[in-house]
């Protein structure tokens, strides 16, 4: 594996929590030293925060279609109805 | 997207996500994965050098 994916590899360790404590500090020390790896480990919190907001409008528009197709169902639509009358 | 999603949030191991995705091996899906994350990474950094030259 090329060097670019290994420390997209480290990256992720360390910022899932992966990581062992003396390899935590020794990569935090690196991080200090290092501004592209600074960038880079900010860079990927980033994307996992993008990544996260694209699975959750995926769950909501799943939970729509489930809920649009609960609202077909005669039998709930009616106790729904019953509920609130 | 639909790679890192299965991995990070559907909690495939690398075995079901060579299955899912057609990969070789445990090792092609890892590698693939990680060119995923590199990709969208790439992406973030160039919107963020964006933000900083237009403000």
């Amino acid at each position: 594996m090329r060097p670019a994916l290994v420390e997209i590899e480290t990256i992720d360790k360390y910022i899932l929590h992966q990581m062992g404590a003396e390899d935590k500090l020794v990569f935090e020390a690196k991080i200090l030293l290092n501004e592209e790896l600074s960038r880079a480990v900010v860079a990927q919190r980033k994307t996992h925060k993008l990544l996260r907001l694209f699975w959750r409008k995926q769950q909501r528009d799943k939970l729509e279609i489930i809920y649009q197709q609960l609202l077909q169902e005669k039998t709930f639509l009616n106790g729904l109805k019953a509920i609130f009358s | 997207m639909q790679l890192l999603i299965a991995f990070y949030y559907d909690g495939l191991s690398m075995q079901d996500m060579a299955r899912r995705f057609g990969f070789s091996g445990t090792r092609s899906a890892t590698v693939q994965k990680h060119k995923c994350l590199e990709k969208v990474r790439a992406e973030v950094k160039k919107m963020e050098s964006y933000e900083t030259s237009i403000s």
